[in-house]
């Protein structure tokens, strides 16, 4: 197995700082999306939800930037609050158009982050692994309001199921691929134990039955 | 409408702790986790408030 050491300046260690930075600007975008809804949520018990999930990813995103540190070296750029360049999908990167995207956001992109996460549990790189864990512990209750938020938009009419397919069918190129980031060196080198297909082939064991019990069109 | 009703202490028994409105039962968990999250609590439960069962009313 070959070894990324910490600091490494090497095409595996940019490659290990690309997955921390990216693993820490998703969880920031994805948490700050879910935020700008605390107050505009359909429920006033969603939009505690909302508060709530927004709350564990940023504190997840939180926990990832010291780690892009020990990776990447200390700088600007791998400080949360000066940093200016962020590694996020598009559909993080503007205020969501309604509540359909929130969900398809949690549904999906969520996921996938969960996904990976999964991926990083036994990782060689302990700092990712403790995190990794941590994480996933919280990440069942974002299923929970994903999965029942999709399955009920599914019955609300055919406007609102359209949106839905709508939303769903703009984030999920995006989030399938997303999961390049785990790339051949870093399965090799243990930081990740699955590759990029075996990841999106989780996510689609994930989601998809949802989607067919909810009667909306695959993915 | 859901009832919630949660314990701090498993030797404490559970108290009717507030409800939350949700069509769907894994929506009612999260948000009554999420709402109701002011204690460690050790448990938590929570029916749906068409299921009671009314024993007297006076």
């Amino acid at each position: 197995m070959a070894a990324i050491m910490t600091g490494d300046t090497s095409t595996q260690g940019a490659e290990l700082a690309a997955l921390i930075a990216t693993l820490a600007d998703s969880k920031r975008f994805l948490g700050e999306r879910y935020a700008e809804w605390c107050t505009a949520a359909p429920s006033l018990e969603s939009a505690v939800a909302a508060a709530a999930m927004a709350q564990d990813e940023i504190g997840h995103a939180r926990s990832f930037y010291p780690l892009l540190q020990d990776v990447a070296g200390a700088s600007a750029e791998t400080e949360p609050e000066t940093r200016s360049t962020f590694a996020v999908i598009d559909f993080l990167r503007a205020p969501f158009q309604g509540w359909t995207d929130f969900v398809a956001a949690n549904f999906l992109f969520d996921t996938a982050l969960s996904v990976l996460l999964e991926s990083a549990r036994d990782s060689s790189l302990k700092g990712l692994s403790q995190r990794a864990r941590r994480i996933l512990e919280e990440e069942p209750l974002h299923w929970l309001h994903a999965e029942g938020w999709v399955r009920r938009l599914a019955t609300l009419g055919p406007g609102v199921r359209a949106a839905l397919i709508g939303s769903l069918r703009r984030i999920d190129p995006e989030a399938r691929a997303w999961f390049n980031i785990s790339t051949p060196e870093l399965t090799a080198a243990g930081i990740l134990t699955d590759g990029a297909d075996s990841l999106r082939q989780a996510y689609l064991a994930r989601v998809s039955p949802v989607l067919e019990a909810a009667g909306l069109p695959g993915l | 409408m859901w009832e919630v009703f949660a314990r701090r202490k498993f030797e404490e028994p559970l108290a009717h702790v507030g409800t939350v409105a949700a069509d769907d039962p894994n929506l009612a968990r999260v948000y009554a986790r999420t709402i109701f999250n002011e204690f460690t609590w050790v448990e938590m439960i929570l029916f749906p408030r068409a299921a009671k069962v009314t024993a007297l009313r006076t």
